[in-house]
């Protein structure tokens, strides 16, 4: 029973420590797994480790270097990102997909 | 070659090597040579200390086996060899037999020991690094302070608010029920709680427009999640609603750029870890 709850404390603080927060900006920084292209022309990328997270590349807003913006899955991106921005990946029916606006952007080619 | 041939070789050079290294060594760290003969040391100072050396102990009795002064070979004024001096020294030996020669020697200064070649000169010197002080100049201190506060503040914001896209995600599966959008103002709330806390730090010169336009932005964020928590089931609402967020957000995001920027014109950066780590792009 001990051992059961020592196990328990140890899951609650990894998971406290590793869940994501609320970020005004925050760095981040992985290999794309999921790309979408939205219809109000920013891109929806979900990133892995080793700072992944949900993240908005917008054409108007985020400051893109040279590889330009996210295009295939495995590319790499490292930059920061701001608030909360959503990606309309089909107005009827609505379908959404919010995560945090890149501000500035590298990628790999 | 044989293989024995081979290793006989390598195990004769391995001496060889050790044998002059030994010998150097033994150069480098004999410096008060009891027999030595005249010697032509390279010295800048031992034209000197051949004077001194001369005046304390030769003035009187001038042992046989050295050179007189008026004695100097002809070739020391080549230019070829400038600094080349002829120092004479007393056999000891030959000093034992002679209480006064001894003496003489027991009490002259020790002769040049500047070696002609260092053979040790291919080890890289062990001397410790003497890090260069630079001047800081007080502006950048004031920006760099004024930058990390600012981080350390976002920072908070990061540490205390919840995960802002799980937020929304939430919001957007289950808009219209009652309570789902409790984490939505809660949220707006603590940006309009981080502008206030924002704007009372004091900004450097050179970064009152563009501090201020942020912190604004940050203002107007948080109202624009608290519009968006407005949202019904009515999906026209809803993408209006989120437009305009958007556009709140797009704008946050320029004048972010601007002033991150501006801390890159005044040459300041920050280190990872630091508060203002946040204002440059690291892993």
């Amino acid at each position: 029973m001990a051992h059961l709850a020592k196990l328990l404390l140890l899951v609650a603080i990894c998971t406290t420590v590793s869940a994501p927060r609320a970020e005004a900006v925050v760095n981040f920084g992985g290999s794309i797994g999921t790309i979408i292209p939205c219809v109000n022309t920013v891109i929806y990328t979900v990133l892995g480790p080793p700072r992944g997270g949900k993240y908005l590349w917008s054409p108007n807003v985020t400051k893109t270097y040279p590889f330009g913006p996210p295009s295939h899955s495995g590319q790499w991106l490292l930059g920061n990102a701001g608030p909360a921005y959503f990606c309309l990946e089909s107005v009827l029916p609505l379908i959404v997909h919010p995560g945090l606006l890149m501000i500035m952007m590298g990628s790999s080619q | 070659m044989s293989r024995g041939s081979l290793t006989s070789l390598l195990i004769l050079s391995v001496c060889i090597i050790s044998a002059l290294m030994l010998a150097g060594q033994y150069l480098s760290s004999n410096t008060e040579t009891p027999i030595i003969e005249s010697a032509f040391i390279a010295n800048n100072s031992a034209p000197q200390r051949y004077n001194a050396f001369q005046s304390s102990t030769l003035t009187n009795k001038t042992p046989q086996n050295t050179l007189p002064s008026n004695k100097l070979p002809d070739w020391q004024d080549s230019p070829n060899i400038k600094q080349a001096q002829y120092v004479p020294r007393v056999l000891t030996d030959e000093a034992t037999s002679n209480n006064d020669q001894r003496t003489d020697v027991e009490h002259a200064p020790s002769p040049p020991t500047t070696n002609l070649i260092d053979i040790w000169s291919w080890l890289p010197s062990a001397k410790p690094s003497v890090k260069q002080e630079t001047k800081s100049d007080p502006l950048k201190d004031e920006i760099h302070i004024y930058g990390n506060s600012f981080g350390t503040l976002v920072k908070k914001f990061t540490s205390t608010a919840g995960d802002q896209v799980q937020i929304m995600s939430d919001f957007v599966a289950g808009r219209g029920k009652h309570g789902n959008t409790d984490a939505l103002v809660r949220l707006g709330s603590q940006y309009i709680e981080l502008a206030d806390s924002l704007s009372k730090l004091t900004p450097p010169p050179g970064f009152s427009s563009t501090s201020e336009a942020l912190i604004r932005l940050y203002k107007e964020v948080g109202e624009a999640s608290l519009m968006l928590a407005q949202a019904t089931t009515d999906d026209t609402a809803t993408v209006s609603l989120i437009y305009s967020y958007n556009d709140v957000v797009g704008e946050f995001a320029q004048k972010f750029i601007t002033f991150s920027s501006t801390f890159g014109a005044y040459g300041v950066t920050f280190t990872k870890g630091e508060g203002g780590d946040i204002l440059m792009p690291s892993l």
